[in-house]
């Protein structure tokens, strides 16, 4: 261990002893029997056995349309019922069909330009013109997300179908609004519903929050200037807990306060008078708490600006095209005649770095919530949503060769989550707030299997909500995907009532964990 | 009671003056005039009094921060004076015209007016002279209250930059923010009205080139603007009472004011409005349509059909504007309306936690301006500063709130004597005279840039802190000010101290000049500061003159001690008594000032200048600074 690194480790114990532990145990909810009193600090038992876990969820902001990400590509009749199969998604989707056509999957390389299906296309012919068929050729990728089919292939991504927001399995006829989430189809309260892992409402704070809470408090993760949650480039209100909030980071190396290096003797001083002058602030609670925010900030951007230089492990990994690996490859190159955004391959390149650091810290559990705005695509679906999925498509796999150059490909699990999905009519050039979408989730140990059965798209099918707009009922909660990945992390059986309030309606035996979905191989 | 403040004294008001920044250029005026200051110039800093506590705290909540000329306007005029004279002023200047004056002096070649609409060429630098244009009305506009009040309605009826033909097209921005400031002060009901024929709203929210249900092509209305309109711009999702608090049905529960078949019937009303001069109906592409009016209406597109919203029917047959109009009229009609908007309006300006009682107060001013006028913004806005939990000062702690990153901005540059940066040549070859240069600062804000429609942060944000859970209180602010924002604001501020300074350039700093020209063209903002005002301040109570020497301010020898601490606090308490709206401690005061008591720079101009720039970024920087109470 270098001089460097060993300062680092002491810096983060110190500021974290510093900043001291808070011990308030107020209810956090109370409901159906179930309270965080019920669960003693201290109970909870867990060895991580000196291993190191990461989780990454990427939020899909706006509402993902899925139902044009997997599409349903299987013929009806005989084994396979009017209502789920192709037809009746052409049917319902009109012109915004992706079409049946089997693509060919590329190479190794997956999407150099020669082989991309699409060079030179348009986005809005490239979205809608086939797909990559999987499991037994029921399902398939839209062809905009070729890496995505190379991940399934090498049993690396797992689909969970028609999931969203449930508080309670429901079905059209029994629809009412004691089971119904709370402000369907608004963004903000259906972000929150996932944030929270209860789609009534009643839960105040984040699942990864309240978990920070609980292992804090039961000393099974240290105190750490980083914490276990990050939520990268804005906050996340599933990663703040009571009293746990998440480090909100920027994509990229932080920037430095200038005037304030810390290499810097005179500049050290400057920066530590204005802590002084800042610690005698004991005014009122506004002020208390930017004074918290100014410190924090101040910490974190000394700790990482010196352990960001340390990290280097991917340097000579390559994207698809050749490109350095978190560089986007530019338009010619991928052919869909519009650019990518590299918003989100940023915000990926920014954990991989913080997985690096917080591993290099001593940190046994992270949790990072990166996010990928531009899917609310009520209008010019077609050339949006190519392009988005492109660079779903695109980033995803890019992360998971970086994981996989730092040898933490198994450590790490990565999933989507996203407002709810679309409605399956069109509005004319877009789609509006649905209900139930697919997700996925990505990882060394994700075995490839589609999780959940096909919906009937049919209006009158008892998944759709009574409107006629193909607004689907989902059939699987959100947290079904969330406790499983939970459940790897290390959470035991006992914090999952708590953290996930209703998750014991999804049951399908005496135990909890028949909610999980089995998503490990 | 607030009759008091009007009539304020003179002896009150000559006293707070001569704590002004102005007086200090009255005192180097005597000084030039007789080559020495007499005795009485000694003492020009007063006690502070709660009169100027008042002014500073009104101008906090009510423009884009306090300058001493400010405050004596207040002092001489009242509270309620000031606000009169306010919201009497009309829209200082129209920030599209702005807007394109900066973009014709910047790329004098480039052709503006194709098909006579400004900007059809879709050049993305719009955006930057649009900002700018934003920055210098807040900056200098005479009609602060106007521009503070058109800020927060930007933040309830939300446009960003984010939808793309908006990054483009961005005059689209100016055009919306020229028409919060014609209605900042008018009537919530016509804004609403304009606000749904707005190009950057129609665009924002996708009603732009929304058409009927299409049977045969299995298409029905758009609901964006529907849904956004009803949750965020109007009535919220609960039945509320004038107090804000939610109306429980028999059982108990809140009571959602609309569902999801009344988006649906809201949204047949917005069909058939497009973009004036857009070629094809419903085409959203930067290269079509006008930005600078009203969108026009298209009846065959439009879902004529009869429409029942909130269990009122609005007939069938209607043309499209009378359509939107009986809408608007049944959505305005809500009980809830009033403190929906109110609370907002109060969070915005001056308390993150009003109570019941005061969002009652401005509630029922909002339902009746006492004239029998519903929606009367501009008798909320002054209610809602004249209301006493916005005039007495308190220690409670649910009251005042922390300050916007823009207005705390903006206000220290306002301090600074802020000036347009020195005129420059643009690559597209124009020169930029006159100029507030501002590209998005990042600080957790920028104006009419949120990342959704739920603004820059939510009105129930409760940060994850024991005083804040203990008491349930909402702190919306702390949502942006994060580590990332405050780094750019804290190296926002250093940028305009250590490289936009005149008192620096007069000085003939060698670094700083070399600083000012390498960085002018990459700096996210480009403005001029004086801080003259305040070394004047600071050598006057030195050496009792303003030839720029300093030479006592290095003499730490003895009595030398004593002068350079005096004139130190000299300092401090102007930006104390000109930027805080609380006393600082005097702790805070004797460690800062002895913090400063040892030179570091050995020329006493630049030791100045050094003294000065750190106070006021250790000040900025501090809990002091951001709590507006």
């Amino acid at each position: 261990m270098n001089i460097n690194r060993r300062r680092l480790l002491q810096l983060g114990a110190l500021l974290a002893a510093s900043s001291g532990p808070s011990t308030i145990a107020a209810p956090l909810f109370s409901t159906e029997g179930v309270s965080l009193r019920d669960i003693e600090p201290g109970e909870d038992t867990v060895d991580f056995d000196g291993d190191y876990k990461a989780l990454v969820c990427v939020f899909l902001y706006g509402g993902n349309d899925a139902w044009n990400l997997l599409v349903p590509i299987q013929n009806e009749g005989g084994a396979v019922a009017a209502g789920y199969g192709y037809q009746t998604y052409y049917q319902r989707r009109a012109a915004l069909s992706v079409t049946q056509e089997a693509l060919m999957m590329g190479g190794a390389s997956i999407a150099s330009a020669a082989e991309n299906p699409y060079h030179s296309a348009t986005p809005e012919k490239a979205y809608l013109k086939g797909v990559y068929p999987i499991a037994n050729d029921t399902w398939g990728i839209n062809g905009c997300a070729p890496e995505l089919a190379r991940l399934w292939h090498d049993n690396k991504l797992a689909w969970v179908v028609n999931t969203g927001v449930l508080a309670t399995p429901v079905t059209r006829g029994l629809l009412r609004p004691s089971v119904s989430p709370a402000f369907l189809f608004a963004h903000n309260h259906q972000q929150r519903a996932l944030a929270t892992a209860d789609a009534m409402g009643r839960v105040r704070y984040g699942w990864a929050g309240r978990l920070a809470d609980e292992w804090t408090k039961a000393n099974i993760i240290q105190k750490h200037l980083l914490g276990m949650n990050i939520a990268i480039g804005r906050r996340a209100p599933a990663l703040d807990g009571h009293l746990s909030s998440a480090l909100v980071h920027r994509a990229g190396k932080p920037s430095g306060f200038h005037g304030m290096n810390p290499d810097k003797l005179d500049q050290q001083r400057y920066a530590h008078v204005l802590s002084e002058l800042n610690n005698l602030y004991r005014r009122e609670m506004f002020g208390g708490l930017f004074k918290e925010r100014q410190q924090k900030a101040m910490d974190v951007t000394e700790l990482l600006g010196r352990a960001w230089d340390e990290t280097h492990s991917f340097e000579h990994a390559v994207g698809p095209y050749g490109e350095p690996l978190f560089d986007m490859p530019d338009r010619r190159l991928i052919g869909l005649g519009g650019d990518l955004s590299n918003s989100l391959l940023q915000q990926l390149e920014t954990v991989t770095k913080l997985i690096e650091i917080g591993k290099n810290q001593g940190l046994k559990r992270q949790v990072f919530m990166v996010g990928m705005g531009g899917f609310d695509t009520h209008s010019a679906q077609t050339g949006k949503h190519a392009l988005l999925l492109r660079s779903l498509s695109l980033d995803l796999w890019k992360f998971q060769q970086a994981l996989s150059a730092l040898g933490l490909e198994d450590q790490v699990v990565t999933f989507t989550q996203s407002d709810f999905g679309r409605t399956l009519q069109n509005n004319g050039d877009g789609t509006d707030h649905g209900w139930g979408g697919h997700q996925l989730v990505m990882g060394g140990p994700i075995a490839a299997r589609v999780h959940g059965d096909m919906p009937d798209l049919r209006r009158e099918s008892q998944q759709m909500v009574d409107d006629d707009r193909g607004r689907v009922i989902p059939a699987l909660a959100a947290e079904q995907t969330t406790a499983a990945l939970m459940h790897w992390f290390g959470v035991s059986n006992a914090l999952m009532p708590m953290l996930f309030p209703n998750l014991h309606h999804f049951q399908r035996n005496d135990s909890l964990s028949s909610s999980y979905l089995n998503l490990f191989s | 009671m607030f009759a008091s403040f009007g009539g304020c004294n003179r002896a009150v008001v000559a006293m707070a003056l001569c704590v002004l920044g102005l007086s200090v250029n009255e005192a180097i005026a005597n000084n030039e005039a007789k080559g020495a200051l007499s005795t009485e110039h000694r003492v020009f800093l007063p006690s502070y009094n709660l009169l100027r506590q008042d002014a500073v705290r009104l101008l906090w909540q009510a423009s884009f921060g306090p300058t001493p000329e400010a405050i004596s306007t207040i002092l001489e005029q009242g509270t309620e004076g000031w606000i009169n004279q306010q919201l009497a002023m009309p829209a200082s200047r129209s920030q599209l015209s702005r807007t394109i004056e900066i973009a014709m002096m910047a790329e004098p070649d480039a052709s503006w007016f194709d098909k006579s609409v400004f900007n059809s060429i879709a050049n993305g630098r719009v955006r930057h002279y649009q900002s700018s244009a934003w920055w210098e009305q807040a900056l200098t506009a005479p009609d602060q209250l106007r521009q503070r009040v058109a800020f927060a309605l930007s933040q309830i009826t939300v446009v960003s930059i984010t939808e793309p033909p908006l990054y483009k097209r961005s005059e689209a921005l100016a055009v919306y923010n020229d028409l919060l400031l014609k209605h900042a002060f008018g009537n919530y009901r016509e804004l609403l009205s304009a606000v749904s024929y707005s190009p950057a709203m129609g665009v924002y929210l996708s009603h732009q080139g929304n058409r009927k249900a299409n049977p045969k092509r299995q298409t029905s209305p758009d609901e964006n603007y529907a849904r956004e309109l009803m949750q965020l711009f109007s009535i919220g999702l609960y039945r509320t009472t004038l107090d804000g608090q939610p109306a429980l049905d028999q059982d108990g529960q809140k009571v959602p004011v609309y569902t999801q078949q009344d988006v649906m019937e809201l949204a047949r009303v917005f069909t058939g409005w497009d973009l004036v001069g857009n070629t094809g109906f419903g085409r959203k592409n930067r290269f079509f349509g006008s930005y600078l009016q009203p969108m026009e209406f298209t009846q065959k597109l439009h879902d004529s059909g009869e429409k029942t919203l909130l269990g009122q029917i609005i007939p069938a047959g209607l043309g499209g504007e009378q359509d939107v109009e009986a809408a608007l009229d049944i959505i305005f009609s809500q009980p809830s309306v009033a403190p929906f908007i109110s609370r907002q309006l109060i969070q915005r300006l001056v308390s993150s936690n009003p109570s019941p009682a005061y969002i009652k107060r401005i509630s029922s001013v909002f339902v009746d301006n006492g004239q029998g006028i519903r929606g009367d913004l501009a008798s909320v806005v002054k209610a809602i500063l004249m209301d006493s939990e916005a005039r007495i000062p308190t220690e409670n702690n649910a009251h005042g709130k922390l300050k916007e990153p823009i207005v705390a901005f903006a206000g220290l540059l306002r301090f600074l004597n802020v000036t347009p940066a020195p005129a420059w040549v643009t690559p597209q070859g124009g020169k930029m005279v006159d100029v507030y240069w501002f590209k998005p600062l990042n600080i957790g804000q920028d104006p009419l840039r949120s990342p959704s429609v739920f603004n820059f942060y939510e009105p129930d944000y409760q940060p994850s802190d024991n005083h804040f859970q203990q008491t349930g209180l909402f702190s919306p602010e702390a949502v942006v000010l994060e580590t990332e924002p405050l780094v750019n604001f804290s190296n926002g501020v250093l940028t305009a101290l250590n490289s936009s300074d005149m008192a620096a350039y007069d000085m003939g700093d060698a670094a700083f000049l070399k600083s000012m020209k390498k960085h002018r063209h990459r700096w996210k903002y480009n403005v001029r500061i004086d801080s003259h005002p305040l070394l004047n301040l600071l050598e006057l109570s030195l050496e009792l003159n303003t030839d720029g020497d300093f030479k006592q301010l290095n003499r730490v020898q003895g009595a030398g001690v004593i002068v350079r601490e005096h004139a130190l606090r000299k300092v401090l308490e102007v930006l104390e008594h000109t930027l805080l709206t609380q006393p600082l401690t005097e702790e805070y005061r004797q460690l800062m000032v002895g913090q400063l008591m040892q030179p570091i720079r050995k020329n006493g101009a630049k030791e100045a200048h050094r003294v000065i720039k750190t106070m006021i970024h250790w000040l900025v920087m501090s809990p002091n600074y951001w709590v507006v109470k």
